[in-house]
C-alpha cells in the first residue's frame, strides 16, 4: 500500500508546489511601484510649464508619457498576475466530497447471537465432559468476540458521524473562501481593465497637453524616447492604432523579458508522465518557439481528450507571433488557417525545462477554445 | 498466521484499488475516485450484510461436519474482509485528499498573509493617485485662463481623476476582502485539520471493526470445528487438515429436511 499512497501524496504535493511556484513574484509589485515613482519624478514641472514651455513641451510630454506607459503596462501585468494567482487559489480549494456511509444494522443479529451463546453456555456449564468444556470455552470466546464487535460498532458509528459532520463544516468553510477568492479575482480583473483604460487616458492627456502647449497646429517630431508599446501586453496582440494626431513614434528598443529567452525558445512537448493541466486535458501537445530581432513566432499543435458525446474538433493547431515584452508571461497573437484568432501566453515554469501554455481562441463553435497545460523541453 | 495472511490480502487489495486509478480524472469518476470507492463500499456492505444476517439460519440447517457449514462461515468472513478493504480504501483516499487540501490551504494562507502589505500599499497608492490627478488638474486650472487650449487636457485629467476614485474604491474594497479571505482561510485550515483528525479516527475505527469481525468469524469457525469433533472426531481432523471447500457464490437455502 505504501508505494501507491506515497505516489498519490507526492502527486498532490507536486500540484500544490507547482501552483505556488506560479504565483506572481513579489518583485512584480515592487517593479510597478518603482515605475510609478519614476513616472512621477520624470518631469514634475510639466503641467506648471505648460504655458511657458511652448513647442518644447511636446518632447517633455512624450518622455513622461513613455514612463506612464511603462508603469501602466507593469500595473496591468501586476493586477492580471494577481487575478491569475487568486484564480489558482480558488482552483486549489477543490472540494473533498465525503458522503455518509450506510452503516449496517446488526444490533438484532448481535443481540440474538449473544442470547443464544449465553443460553448454550449456561446449559453446558456444569457438564464435566472434557470435550463439552472445550465447546464451552469456544462459546465463551465467541461471546467475547460478539461483545467486542458491539463496542467497535459504537466507536465506528461515532467516528463516522464525526467525520461526516467535520466534512460538512470544512466544505462550508471551503465554499466561503473559494467565493472570496472569486470576488477578489473579479475585482482585480476589473481594476486591470480600468488601469489599462487609465493608461490610454494618460497617453491621450499627454498628447492633448503637448498639442495645447504648441497651439495644436505645428507638427512636432518627438525627441523623447518612444512609448514602450511592447511593454504592454496588449500591444503584442492588437495592431498599433494608426492615429495621425499621435506624435509618438514607433518603438525602437524593446524591453527584454526578465528571464533569458532560452526559457521560452525551442521545442516543447506535453509529458507522458506527471502531466499538469487545467481545464481540458491534452492527449499530446507540441510547441515550437523561435525568435528573430526580438520577435517571437512559432506553432502549437495539440490534441485534447474530449468529454463523452462532444463533437468538437479535438485538434488545435495555430501559429503565433509577436514581440517579446518586458514581463515574465509573454503573450502573443495567434492565427490559423480557419481564421481563428486569439492569444497565447507562455509562462516559464518552476524548472528551467518547463513552460506553461495558456491559450484562448475566442468563441468559434466546434473548436477547443481554451487550454492551459505545462510542457517540458524536448 | 491467518491474521497475517489476511492483513497481506487487505493491504494488497487496497494497493490494487489505488493502482487501478488516480484520484482525479477529467473524464468523470475514475476507479480510485471517492464516488467510485463509495459505490464499492455500498456494494460490499450490502453483500456482507445479507450473508452475515443469514449465516446462522444457513448453518443451522447443516450437520456439524458438513463442509458447507465451514464454507458458509468462510464466505461471510471473506465478505466482511472485502467490506473492510473497501472502507479502508475509501477513507484512505479521503484522508489523502483532505491532507492535500490542508497543505494547499497552508500554502495559500502563508501566501496571502505575505501579501497583506501589498493591498495596503495598493489602497494608499490609489488614494495618492486621486490626489495627484486632482492636483495636476488644479495646476492647469490657473493656466487655462491664459491658454484656453489647456481646457482639453484639463478635462482629460478630470476623467482620469474619476477613474482613480473608482480604482481607489476597488483597492479599498480589495484590502477589506483580502482581510476576510485570510480569516476564511484560517477558519478553513482549522476545519480542515478537524476533518483530517476525524478521518484518521474513522480509519482507525474501520480497522478496529474489521479486526473484531475477523476475530468473531475465527471464533465462529473454531466453534463449528469443535461441534464437528464432538459428533465425528475423524471428520473434524480431516476438515482441519484438508483444504477448505470453495464457498457458494451466493447464499443458498439448505435442502428441506436436512437439519441438525
Amino acid at each position: 500500500m505504501k508505494a501507491p499512497v506515497a505516489g498519490l501524496v507526492a502527486a498532490g504535493l507536486a500540484l500544490i508546489v507547482t501552483a505556488f511556484a506560479q504565483s506572481p513574484p513579489q518583485d512584480s509589485s515592487e517593479a510597478q511601484q518603482e515605475a510609478h515613482r519614476h513616472w512621477r519624478e520624470t518631469d514634475p514641472n510639466l503641467e506648471s510649464d505648460a504655458i511657458s514651455a511652448g513647442a518644447t513641451l511636446g518632447a517633455r510630454a512624450d518622455k513622461v508619457a513613455a514612463e506612464a506607459a511603462k508603469y501602466f503596462s507593469l500595473r496591468k501585468d501586476y493586477l492580471e498576475g494577481s487575478a491569475a494567482d487568486a484564480r489558482r487559489g480558488a482552483s486549489l480549494l477543490e472540494p473533498v466530497n465525503i458522503t455518509a456511509e450506510a452503516l449496517p444494522n446488526l444490533d438484532r443479529f448481535l443481540s440474538s447471537q449473544d442470547t443464544f451463546l449465553k443460553s448454550t453456555i449456561d446449559t453446558i456449564a456444569r457438564n464435566p465432559d472434557r470435550a463439552i468444556q472445550q465447546l464451552r470455552a469456544a462459546l465463551d470466546r465467541e461471546r467475547a468476540a460478539v461483545a467486542a464487535i458491539g463496542t467497535a460498532l459504537n466507536d465506528s458509528q461515532k467516528s463516522q458521524e464525526a467525520a461526516a459532520q467535520s466534512s460538512r463544516a470544512a466544505e462550508q468553510a471551503r465554499a466561503k473562501a473559494s467565493d472570496e477568492y472569486q470576488k477578489l479575482t473579479a475585482s482585480l480583473q476589473e481594476s486591470a481593465q480600468l488601469a489599462d483604460k487609465s493608461g490610454d487616458d494618460w497617453a491621450a492627456y499627454y498628447r492633448a497637453l503637448s498639442d495645447a502647449a504648441r497651439g495644436a497646429t505645428a507638427p512636432v517630431t518627438s525627441s523623447g524616447p518612444p512609448l514602450p508599446s511592447t511593454g504592454r501586453e496588449s500591444a503584442a496582440v492588437e495592431p498599433a492604432k494608426a492615429d495621425a494626431s499621435n506624435a509618438v513614434p514607433a518603438p525602437a528598443a524593446r524591453p527584454l523579458p526578465p528571464l533569458p529567452l532560452v526559457r521560452y525558445l525551442g521545442a516543447w512537448t506535453y509529458p507522458t508522465m506527471g502531466a499538469h493541466y487545467h481545464g481540458m486535458q491534452p492527449e499530446s501537445a507540441d510547441l515550437v518557439v523561435r525568435e528573430e530581432n526580438g520577435q517571437a513566432s512559432g506553432t502549437l499543435t495539440a490534441r485534447f481528450r474530449l468529454p463523452a458525446g462532444s463533437a468538437d474538433n479535438p485538434v488545435v493547431r495555430f501559429d503565433f507571433a509577436g514581440a517579446f515584452g518586458g514581463t515574465r508571461a509573454q503573450r502573443f497573437a495567434i492565427t490559423n488557417s480557419s481564421g481563428v484568432t486569439g492569444t497565447l501566453e507562455l509562462i516559464p515554469g518552476p524548472a528551467f525545462n518547463l513552460l506553461e501554455v495558456n491559450f484562448n481562441t475566442g468563441d468559434k463553435p466546434g473548436t477547443i477554445r481554451q487550454g492551459n497545460f505545462l510542457l517540458i523541453k524536448k | 498466521m491467518v491474521l497475517n495472511l489476511r492483513r497481506c490480502f487487505r493491504l494488497g487489495a487496497i494497493a490494487a484499488a489505488f493502482a487501478t486509478g488516480g484520484i482525479v480524472s477529467a473524464q468523470g469518476p475514475a476507479p480510485g475516485s471517492l464516488p467510485a470507492l463509495q459505490q464499492s463500499v455500498s456494494q460490499r456492505t450490502a453483500e456482507w450484510n445479507t450473508l452475515a444476517t443469514n449465516l446462522e439460519q444457513r448453518v443451522a440447517r447443516l450437520l456439524p461436519c458438513d463442509p458447507q457449514a465451514r464454507a458458509a462461515i468462510d464466505e461471510v468472513s471473506r465478505a466482511s474482509e472485502a467490506r473492510s478493504v473497501a472502507l479502508t480504501s475509501y477513507w484512505t483516499v479521503a484522508s489523502l485528499q483532505s491532507k492535500t487540501q490542508v497543505e494547499a490551504i497552508r500554502g495559500l494562507l502563508s501566501q496571502e498573509e505575505a501579501r497583506v502589505g501589498d493591498w495596503v500599499v495598493d489602497a494608499s497608492q490609489a488614494q495618492a493617485d486621486v490626489a495627484f490627478a486632482t492636483a495636476q488638474g488644479a495646476s492647469l486650472t490657473s493656466s487655462v485662463r491664459r491658454l484656453p487650449a489647456l481646457a482639453n487636457p484639463q478635462k482629460d485629467l478630470q476623467a482620469i481623476a474619476e477613474q482613480y476614485r473608482l480604482l481607489e474604491k476597488q483597492a479599498q474594497e480589495r484590502a477589506a476582502a483580502h482581510g476576510r479571505l485570510i480569516d476564511d482561510l484560517r477558519e478553513l485550515l482549522n476545519s480542515g485539520q478537524t476533518r483530517q483528525a476525524a478521518i484518521d479516527e474513522r480509519l482507525r475505527t474501520v480497522g478496529a471493526e474489521g479486526s473484531r469481525w475477523s476475530a468473531y468469524y475465527a471464533a465462529r469457525q473454531a466453534r463449528a470445528q469443535i461441534e464437528c469433533s464432538l459428533i465425528d472426531p475423524a471428520a473434524a481432523a480431516v476438515q482441519s487438515a484438508g483444504p477448505r471447500p470453495a464457498p457458494a457464490a451466493v447464499p443458498r437455502p439448505a435442502p428441506p429436511g436436512k437439519k441438525q
